[in-house]
Formats: C-alpha cells, sequence, structure tokens
C-alpha cells in the first residue's frame, strides 16, 4: 500500500475513533420536588450504556454520556417516584432535577433499584438509615432515636439496655467518628445514653461506615457515623413537632426567598423537672423530705442556607444541646451539667460540570462541669474538648471510568482536662489541679473510583494523616481500597481493606457512657491507636415467593494496636499526671454479619444476624499490668446479636412496627472470693475485700425484647374533603418489653449485714453475707405521643 | 459495675426499673491466706486471715497460723500470738534502714505466703508552725463552727525511699484549762487513752491523714478542722505523728478505699483487683518509722 493511502486511512481512523469517544458531561442537583431538599445517594442511570452514577453529599452528580446519543437517564431515589428524562448531549449540560413521591408522605416505598446500586457500588459495610423508617419503628418512652435504630442493623452492637453505646465489629466507643453537618459531636449523648442528641425531625440522612471507610474520613478506627442535617423547605412554610410522655418538639422550616434560600428551627425539650419541681414544692414542709433531684436537656438545630448564583451555595448550621441535673437546698448546692455545641459554615462551588467542591469550617465544643457549693466553700470540675476545623473537598468526574475525589483538611484541638478548683469564698484556701493541652490534626487524600470494567470498579485511595502536640509529630499512610465484582446482575462481590489512624483517644472506666469520660490527646508517652481492617462479602438480589428480597454477608477481621485503659484502681480524680494511670496494649476482632431485607410491598423490613469476637491484652503502662498482659474478652464482646425489624402497612389509616432483639449477654466482672483487711495495729479498721481474679469472666444473661409500635393517622376524613389540608398529626402508640422480659442491665453485689458486739460490747453492724442483685431497666413500658405537621 | 448514685437517679427519674436477688453461677476461687503486718518502732505486728467464696463470711482472723519473720542475715524469730488484739506479733526488734525483712506465713489448710520489705529511712521532724485560716458552719443546717487551721511540718531531712508520708491515727488532741474537763480525741473520735478520761462530744479535731508525696519541700502540709458545738477558750495541744509509708502501702491503702467507694463514686466506676505485696495469697507486709511533734494552739 503506498504511504500516502496509509496516512489518509489512519486519518479516517482516527476522526472514526475520536468521533466515537466523544463524550460531554451531565451533571446537575437532585432535589426532593416539595421541599428543595438535595437528596443523598440518589441514582442517575443510563439504562442503554448501563452507566450510572450517585449523587454526592451535597446531591450534585456528573456523568460523562456519549454526544449526541438519544439516552434515557433514569433519576431515583428511596420514598420517591422515578423520573426519566430523554436527552441527547452536543454540549455539556446542567440538569437539575425535583423528584417527587406521588404518594402518601409516610410511606415507606423502597424501589428495587435502590438494592441495584447497592450491587453496583464499591461501598460495602455501610448502614443507612431514614427518618421515615425511624419514626415507623417503636422507641423508648414516645422518643424516636436514630442512633437506637441504626443498632438495629448487623454489626452494631449497642453497649446494653437503654444506652446509645456503639461497639462497631469490636471497637471501644470512642472509635466511632460521630459527625454533625461536619462537625464532630463528642458525646452524642443524652441521659447517660438513653436518648442520642440527634433530633429525628431535623435529620435528613444519616450513614453509617462499618469498614471500607472512604478515605476522605480519617481519626477514628472503628466507624463513622455521618449525619446531615435537613437544609429546610424552600418551596413553603412548614413545621412538624410532637408531644410525648417526656419530653416535646418543634420544628418549623421555610424559604427566606423561594426557591433560593430557606431556614429550618428544630428544638426539643424534656418537661419533667417542671414535675419534679411542683412535687417538691408541695413537699417541702414535709418532714425529712428528700427533694426530687433537677433534670432536664434540650436540643436545638438552626440552619439556613443561601443558593448565591447557579454555582454557589452557602450552608450556615449550628446545633446546642445541653443536660443539666442539680439540686440544692439552702446551704447546698450542686450542679452537673454537660452538653455540644457544634457549628458549620459550608460553601459549595461548582467550576464546570466536571469539578465540584466543597469548603467548611467548622467548630465544635463538648464539656460537663461539676459543682458543688456549701456555706463559704466552692468546689468546681470540668473538662471540655473544643476543635476549629478548616477543610476542602473536590470532586472530579475525569472522564467515564474514573471519578477522583481529593482533599485535605487541618483542625486545631484544645483539651482541658479535670480542670478542678475548690477552696473556701474568702480565698483563704484554694487548691486546683488538671491539665491543657492542645494539638493540630492533619489529613490530605486522594481516591480514584474506577470502572476497571462492566464487572469490577475499584475505589482506591489513599490518606495521609498526622498530628503535633507540644513538639511531638505522629503521622501515617492510610491506605484504602475497595472494591466490587459483579457476577451478575444480582449478584456481587466485595472486598475491602482500610488503615486507620486515631490521635484523640477517650478515657472512659466505665462500661457505661457518662459525661464525665475524659477526651484526651496523643502525647509522647501516648501513641496514635491504629487499625487494619480486612473485610469481604457479597450480596444477592432474589425473589422469593414473588417477594424481592436482598441478602447481604459480610465478614471482617480487624488487628488494633496501642489500645488504650486503665490500670486497676486508676485514680481518675483530678489527677494531674493522667498518663501514668493509663495502660497500652492491642487485640483484634473478627466476625460475621448476614442481613436479608425487604422492601417492598405493605410489609417491609430485614433481619440481621452478627456473630463476632473480641479480644485485648498485652497491656502495660508506667504504673504496671494489667493481668500480666494476658489477653481478655472486654466487656461489649457479645458474640451473638441477632434483630428482627417488621413494619407493617396495615392499611391508609394503620400503620404497625415491630422490632424483636437477641443478644448474648454483656460481660461483667464480679469478685470470686473475698478476705478481710485490718489495718494494724490495734485492728482500728476493717474492711471486707473482694478478690476479683480475671477481667470480665462473668457473662450476663441474654438479652431479649419485642418492642411495638401502631401509629394510627388521624384527620384522614378532613383530609378526603379538604385535599389542600395541610395539617396532619397521627398518634402513636410504643410498647416497649412487650413481654416483660427483665434484662440484666447490671448486676451487683449487696453486702447484708447483721447485728453484733465489739470488743467494748456496742452494738455494730457487722457484714454477714452477699447477695447477688439484678438491675433491669424495663420492665412492659407503654408510651403515647402525639406527632404532627403541615 | 455502675455507680448507683448515677444510677439511683436515673431509676428513680423514670421509676420503671426494679431490683431481684439472683443466684450466680459457682465461680473458680481457690481460698489463701490473707496477711497484714507492719514493722514500726522495733515491733513487728500480723494480721492473719484467709480469703473465702464470695457468699462466704470471712473469719475475722486464724489463731493457728505459724508465723515467722527472717531478718538479711538469716535470723529467724516466730512471732506469738495474742488474743487481745487477735495478732501475732513480735517486739525489740533491732532494724536499720535499709534492713530487708522477709514474713513467712504457714497453715496447715493453705498455701504458704511469703513477703518482703524493708526498713525506710527515719523521719526527722523539724518543727511545726499553725495558722488560722478561718471558720464555717460543722453541718448544712448551720449548728456548730469548724476553725481550720494550716499546719506546716518541717523536716529536717528526706530520707532516699520515701515517697510518702502521712499522719499516723494515733495523733491527739487535748485541751488545756485550769480545772476544766480534759479532753481526749483523736481522728476517729473514740476514746484512746482508756483511763476513765470522758470522750466529749463537744470538740476535737479532725486531720487530714491523707498520704502526701514528698519529693524537694521538705514540708508536710495539711488542714486541720476543729469542730466545736460549745464555744470555749481553752487552749490545745495538738500531738502530730509523722510516719512514712511505703508505695505499696500508699497503693494498696488507696484501691481498698476506692473498692468501697464503688457504686458511689462517679469517678470509681468499674470493679478492680487490690494488689498487695504477699506472694500467693493477700494483703501487705511493710514497714514504717515515725516522728512526733506537738503545738500549742490558742
Amino acid at each position: 500500500m503506498r504511504p500516502t493511502k496509509i496516512i489518509v486511512l489512519l486519518l479516517c481512523l482516527f476522526s472514526l475513533t475520536s468521533f466515537a469517544q466523544e463524550k460531554f458531561t451531565l451533571s446537575g442537583v437532585v432535589t426532593d420536588g416539595e421541599s428543595g431538599e438535595t437528596l443523598i445517594g440518589a441514582t442517575v442511570f443510563v439504562t442503554e450504556i448501563a452507566a450510572g452514577t450517585t449523587t454526592n453529599e451535597y446531591g450534585f452528580y456528573s456523568i460523562s454520556l456519549p454526544a449526541n446519543q438519544p439516552l434515557k437517564v433514569e433519576f431515583s431515589y428511596v420514598g420517591f417516584q422515578n423520573t426519566t428524562k430523554e436527552i441527547s448531549l452536543s454540549g455539556n449540560e446542567t440538569l437539575d432535577l425535583g423528584l417527587g413521591t406521588g404518594v402518601a408522605l409516610d410511606e415507606v416505598v423502597v424501589k428495587a433499584n435502590s438494592f441495584q446500586e447497592q450491587l453496583r457500588s464499591t461501598e460495602m459495610s455501610v448502614e443507612s438509615i431514614t427518618t421515615k423508617e425511624v419514626k415507623t419503628l417503636p422507641s423508648v418512652l414516645g422518643e424516636t432515636d436514630i442512633l437506637k435504630v441504626i443498632q438495629l442493623k448487623p454489626g452494631i452492637p449497642s453497649g446494653g439496655e437503654g444506652t446509645t453505646g456503639l461497639y462497631v465489629r469490636g471497637g471501644g466507643q470512642d472509635q466511632n467518628l460521630i459527625v454533625l453537618d461536619e462537625a464532630v459531636v463528642y458525646n452524642p449523648n443524652h441521659l447517660f445514653g438513653f436518648f442520642s442528641t440527634f433530633n429525628t425531625d431535623a435529620v435528613k440522612d444519616l450513614k453509617l461506615y462499618k469498614g471500607g471507610f472512604p478515605p476522605q474520613y480519617g481519626g477514628r478506627l472503628s466507624s463513622v457515623i455521618d449525619v446531615k442535617l435537613k437544609e429546610g423547605n424552600n418551596k413553603r412554610f412548614s413545621g412538624a413537632g410532637g408531644l410525648g410522655i417526656i419530653s416535646s418538639r418543634l420544628t418549623l422550616e421555610g424559604p427566606i426567598e423561594k426557591d433560593k434560600s430557606s431556614f429550618i428551627v428544630s428544638g426539643r425539650r424534656t418537661y419533667f423537672d417542671l414535675i419534679t419541681r411542683q412535687v417538691n414544692k408541695a413537699n417541702e414542709d414535709v418532714e425529712d423530705n428528700q427533694p426530687i433531684p433537677d433534670y432536664f436537656f434540650y436540643d436545638l438545630n438552626t440552619k439556613i442556607n443561601f443558593k448565591l448564583g447557579q454555582k454557589d451555595h452557602l450552608y450556615l448550621s449550628g446545633y446546642f444541646g445541653r443536660d443539666q441535673f442539680g439540686f440544692d437546698n439552702e446551704t447546698f448546692n450542686f450542679g452537673f451539667n454537660w452538653g455540644n455545641v457544634t457549628s458549620t459554615a459550608r460553601w459549595n462551588h461548582q467550576f464546570n460540570p466536571k469539578l465540584f467542591s466543597n469548603t467548611t469550617v467548622t467548630f465544635s465544643d463538648y464539656r460537663y462541669k461539676i459543682s458543688n457549693e456549701i456555706v463559704g466553700f466552692s468546689f468546681n470540675l470540668d473538662s471540655k474538648i473544643r476543635d476549629v476545623n478548616l477543610k476542602t473537598d473536590f470532586y472530579q468526574n475525569l472522564n467515564s471510568k474514573n471519578t477522583l475525589r481529593y482533599g485535605a483538611s487541618v483542625t486545631y484541638h484544645e483539651f482541658t482536662v479535670g480542670r478542678l478548683k475548690a477552696g473556701s469564698d474568702d480565698g483563704e484556701i484554694s487548691f486546683s489541679g488538671g491539665n491543657e493541652y492542645d494539638g493540630m490534626e492533619y489529613g490530605i487524600y486522594l481516591s480514584d473510583d474506577w470502572e476497571a470494567s462492566s464487572r469490577l470498579k475499584v475505589n482506591g485511595g489513599l490518606r495521609l494523616s498526622g498530628f503535633s502536640n507540644d513538639g511531638t509529630f505522629y503521622y501515617g499512610l492510610e491506605p484504602r481500597v475497595a472494591a466490587n465484582y459483579k457476577m451478575t446482575n444480582n449478584f456481587s462481590l466485595k472486598g475491602s481493606y482500610a488503615r486507620m489512624n486515631q490521635y484523640v483517644h477517650l478515657v472512659s472506666n466505665s462500661g457505661l457512657s457518662l459525661p464525665t469520660d475524659v477526651w484526651y490527646p496523643s502525647t509522647k508517652l501516648v501513641e496514635p491507636q491504629t487499625s487494619d481492617q480486612v473485610a469481604v462479602g457479597g450480596s444477592v438480589l432474589f425473589e422469593m415467593l414473588g417477594t424481592e428480597l436482598f441478602f447481604t454477608n459480610e465478614y471482617f477481621y480487624k488487628w488494633l494496636d496501642k489500645q488504650i485503659d486503665f490500670i486497676d484502681g486508676a485514680e481518675l480524680f483530678a489527677n494531674d499526671e493522667l498518663e501514668q494511670e493509663f495502660v497500652f496494649g492491642d487485640g483484634w476482632s473478627y466476625g460475621g454479619e448476614f442481613s436479608i431485607e425487604k422492601r417492598t410491598g405493605d410489609l417491609t423490613g430485614w433481619i440481621g444476624y452478627t456473630y463476632s469476637k473480641i479480644r485485648r491484652g498485652n497491656f502495660f503502662g508506667p504504673k504496671g499490668d494489667v493481668m500480666e498482659g494476658r489477653y481478655f474478652a472486654p466487656r461489649y464482646d457479645r458474640r451473638h446479636d441477632i434483630s428482627v425489624v417488621a413494619m407493617y402497612k396495615i392499611n391508609e389509616r394503620f400503620r404497625a412496627g415491630a422490632t424483636w432483639v437477641y443478644g448474648s449477654g454483656d460481660l461483667s466482672w464480679l469478685p470470686g472470693g473475698r478476705f478481710t483487711f485490718q489495718d494494724v495495729p490495734g485492728a482500728e479498721f476493717q474492711a471486707v475485700v473482694p478478690s476479683y481474679g480475671d477481667r470480665n469472666t462473668f457473662r450476663l444473661p441474654a438479652f431479649h425484647r419485642l418492642d411495638l409500635n401502631l401509629i394510627v393517622k388521624l384527620g384522614l376524613k378532613k383530609k378526603r374533603e379538604n385535599p389542600n389540608r395541610r395539617w396532619e398529626s397521627d398518634l402513636t402508640l410504643s410498647v416497649i418489653n412487650a413481654y416483660d422480659r427483665r434484662n440484666a442491665f447490671f448486676i451487683f453485689l449487696d453486702v447484708e449485714f447483721s447485728e453484733g458486739m465489739d470488743d467494748g460490747g456496742n452494738i455494730i453492724e457487722l457484714p454477714s453475707g452477699v447477695a447477688a442483685k439484678q438491675v433491669s431497666l424495663f420492665p412492659i413500658l407503654p408510651a403515647l405521643t402525639y406527632n404532627f405537621k403541615f | 459495675m455502675k455507680s448507683k448514685l448515677w444510677l439511683g437517679f436515673i431509676l428513680g427519674l423514670i421509676a420503671f426499673s426494679c431490683t431481684k436477688q439472683i443466684e450466680l453461677p459457682e465461680v473458680n476461687h481457690d481460698p489463701k491466706l490473707a496477711v497484714f503486718a507492719e514493722i514500726h518502732n522495733g515491733s513487728v505486728r500480723a494480721f492473719v486471715s484467709n480469703s473465702v467464696l464470695r457468699d462466704d463470711t470471712p473469719p475475722d482472723y486464724l489463731f493457728d497460723a505459724e508465723v515467722i519473720l527472717k531478718n538479711e542475715v538469716g535470723d529467724s524469730n516466730l512471732l506469738n500470738f495474742e488474743s487481745v488484739s487477735e495478732t501475732y506479733w513480735l517486739d525489740n526488734l533491732s532494724t536499720m534502714p535499709g534492713e530487708n525483712y522477709q514474713l513467712k506465713v504457714k497453715h496447715a489448710d493453705y498455701p504458704t505466703v511469703s513477703a518482703i520489705t524493708s526498713i525506710p529511712a527515719p523521719v526527722s521532724i523539724d518543727s511545726m508552725e499553725v495558722s488560722f485560716i478561718g471558720k464555717r458552719p460543722f453541718d448544712f443546717d448551720g449548728n456548730g463552727t469548724v476553725w481550720l487551721y494550716e499546719f506546716k511540718i518541717y523536716l529536717k531531712e528526706i530520707g532516699a525511699g520515701t515517697p510518702f508520708l502521712s499522719l499516723l491515727p494515733s495523733y491527739t488532741s487535748k485541751t488545756i484549762a485550769p480545772d476544766s474537763t480534759v479532753t481526749y480525741s483523736n481522728n476517729s473520735g473514740t476514746n484512746i487513752s482508756g483511763e476513765g478520761i470522758n470522750f466529749s462530744s463537744t470538740a476535737g479535731y479532725l486531720l487530714d491523714t491523707s498520704p502526701q508525696r514528698i519529693i524537694d519541700s521538705k514540708t508536710f502540709s495539711f488542714i486541720g478542722e476543729y469542730y466545736i458545738f460549745e464555744e470555749n477558750t481553752f487552749l490545745h495541744e495538738v500531738r502530730i505523728n509523722l510516719g512514712t509509708v511505703s508505695d505499696e502501702r500508699q497503693r494498696f491503702l488507696s484501691f481498698v478505699e476506692n473498692q468501697s467507694f464503688l457504686g458511689e463514686d462517679l469517678f470509681i466506676l468499674d470493679p478492680f483487683q487490690v494488689e498487695g505485696n504477699i506472694e500467693n495469697g493477700y494483703g501487705l507486709f511493710d514497714a514504717f518509722v515515725s516522728d512526733d511533734v506537738s503545738v500549742v494552739i490558742e
């Protein structure tokens, strides 16, 4: 062939190739058509080319599509009607879309393609929950709690009955990164863990990562709980609220400028203290009256957002929550309060159809304070942790096969540990203690979501994190990789590996989540904790008896290093050398999680099962060791965990929910023997001292409980007569522990006394025996709540 | 173990909990000897008992143990049992600072236990100063008066290896006045002399006996409270006995004290094993030295 012909042929081929490869980008924001709320994780799928994506945390999507080809783009999201748009791209286009519900607002309807998205996604070890599901399921004392409901998912056992402590895949409760609109919440508990700080009415989305952590997250070993607040209805003024047994709540939202800016304010407060104060007032003249202590908690969530043109969006949000406990009389005043404050300023900017950025400044503050005043003297103890964080994230649709994500963050931490001030009012006597620290935490990451083939998707990334404190600098590389191999349209296999570093630690001397748990930085002595976790699993979508079911199973193994615990008998109170009480060790955990879900039809729900085993050990520290460095099971080493969750739409008026949970009992440390201690000489002091032996060798009885819920919609007749009527209300009847199972909250040994005589002939009380007593928290517990929205 | 105080509040708050007695499964526990022994001022006193299963009541003491004290050069002595004090004792020991002693206790029914301790360097008090700080009511209802004094004990020297000093429980105070009732009282408020002196419940001293770590300052300071329910203007003489506290003793005593607060103190919630230095058993064997000083307060 002559050279010129070859050149012409090559040019033609090149032209054809270029023409065949020409692509344009379709991008935009997907919102709720009725309220304007952005939708996180909405699916954008093009059937003709079997390509798709999902909206990011800010509702933004970007997808590369062939040019000049008629395509049908389907937009879908849980609880919303699918919407299909026909397009043919002759250039980059922006398509913002508002999805409509088209169904009754409180109906939980999940379309099958959300299962398809799970089959396609590289994400694994992720659980999410909708606020609609939370409101359908039973709740303690009528207080819907999104953190409690997420504990019904496999791999997320709670710390115990009534608490929201999270022990994810064998990790401790300080190893969970909890962020509310990107600001860290250090203690998400009210009333010692009975309720969480998240007001369901204000929450838009909650996602919990148990493993396979995306590189944008760092700083904790075991889980990431990402909570997003609603932005506020930018189309019309609306509200919601409820009156319950122990608290009431109200949420108001609406446009500041329609379709451009909006606000939301959501508050909740208990009123038990208002009742107890009246009781105390009525009894104040009663002899030997013991007044009931005051207690209340409140939450306030606020948010406003502004659309500053097509490419910019500004959000400002804040959270304020506090628990207050106290009692006082004429000469004595005791107060104990704790709480979180967070605030977020966030700017979204779209550079072009392929590049989106989010820049955030957040502030977090958690503190507790104990104060005690008697005539002429006062005592104050407080601890706090305060963060200021700046971060920026970029999403870049590189091409049809690669989506990059990269960013950086820096956090300034301030710690006040055990600050004690006590003394006389006139200043003659005073003493103080405690320590203050500060530190800087850094992170930079890069990840690529790579569609290697039509079957194989890989998300690979690297995070570099660091921490500096008082001349000490730590850093670590954190590789992250997750892969999804689609065997068939209905069956996929997944695997992941993640390394995590944690530079801030919660030192707690109890299995109970207490506000006096102290956050502590990494220092010269206290090295960062690390974890390596591998997980493999698979998901299958199948049909049985005409019903679509989704089965997921995962197996994980986690190695933990530089774990922190306390030496036996640690001195916590106002200890300026708290580090001396630490011991450092390692551990591991492994397990398997299984779940089967049904999301369509009148009956929906899931069954989850978790098997896990956890060990900690090799603990040594400045003052000694724990169990000579031998390995032991931590308190939360619960072998089996089962949850059965069902939601049933009986008819238009009635909806029922039920949960049944079973768990192997937690471990406890009970003494095996005891001995008498006499402080010679003269045997003046005598005590009976228990001998405990190895840690956590006693397993509490298995825990199981059935909770039921019935929602009765009110005003349906009026609604039928006037379809434009906006007021909707319902009565929710919850019954917790429907078959009155007395689960062990904890067990203690009660010393029994009998009368005896000392050498001087005086009658004294002598210990005569020990009785084991079990405290149970909930008997059968009904609650009625009135809920409304408009 | 959870804090009973906070739990009581929670449970009271929601008024829904219940408590019931349960049977716990048998646990493995091999009873061992429990020994508490001290060498002080040339005397050794040892209290011997044994541990029992959790649900049983431990005996006050064992009278039929063999308690042997051995010094560095190998001299060993058998301690005598005294039924009045329920302890084993030996007097007239010639002890030297730094000298090691071993205590061995044998009993037919339990494994033999032993422990080693050494005699600490002497405590030498130079002087003591007292200064008045202020007053406050004795109780929440405003009854009585508590006079607060700061006591400062100046030491001539600190012996090597003496990290802690503590007021010993045998401090005394007495009212000095002509033709008045002489009052003796100590920290626990009981009659210590046994010589027909009546204990007065109208006044007394409460001194902070918490061990303090003495490193460089050579000063032992504490706040003393003198409480009265009837005003008087008598002089008071306060005699202080200051003694060494070994690391092991300090740790052991704080463990025992904290154990007693389990379920009541927000900062002491989890159980823990009380550790001593008795090998193959429970308890503590240590030695301490002391010195005393007195001051008259107007």
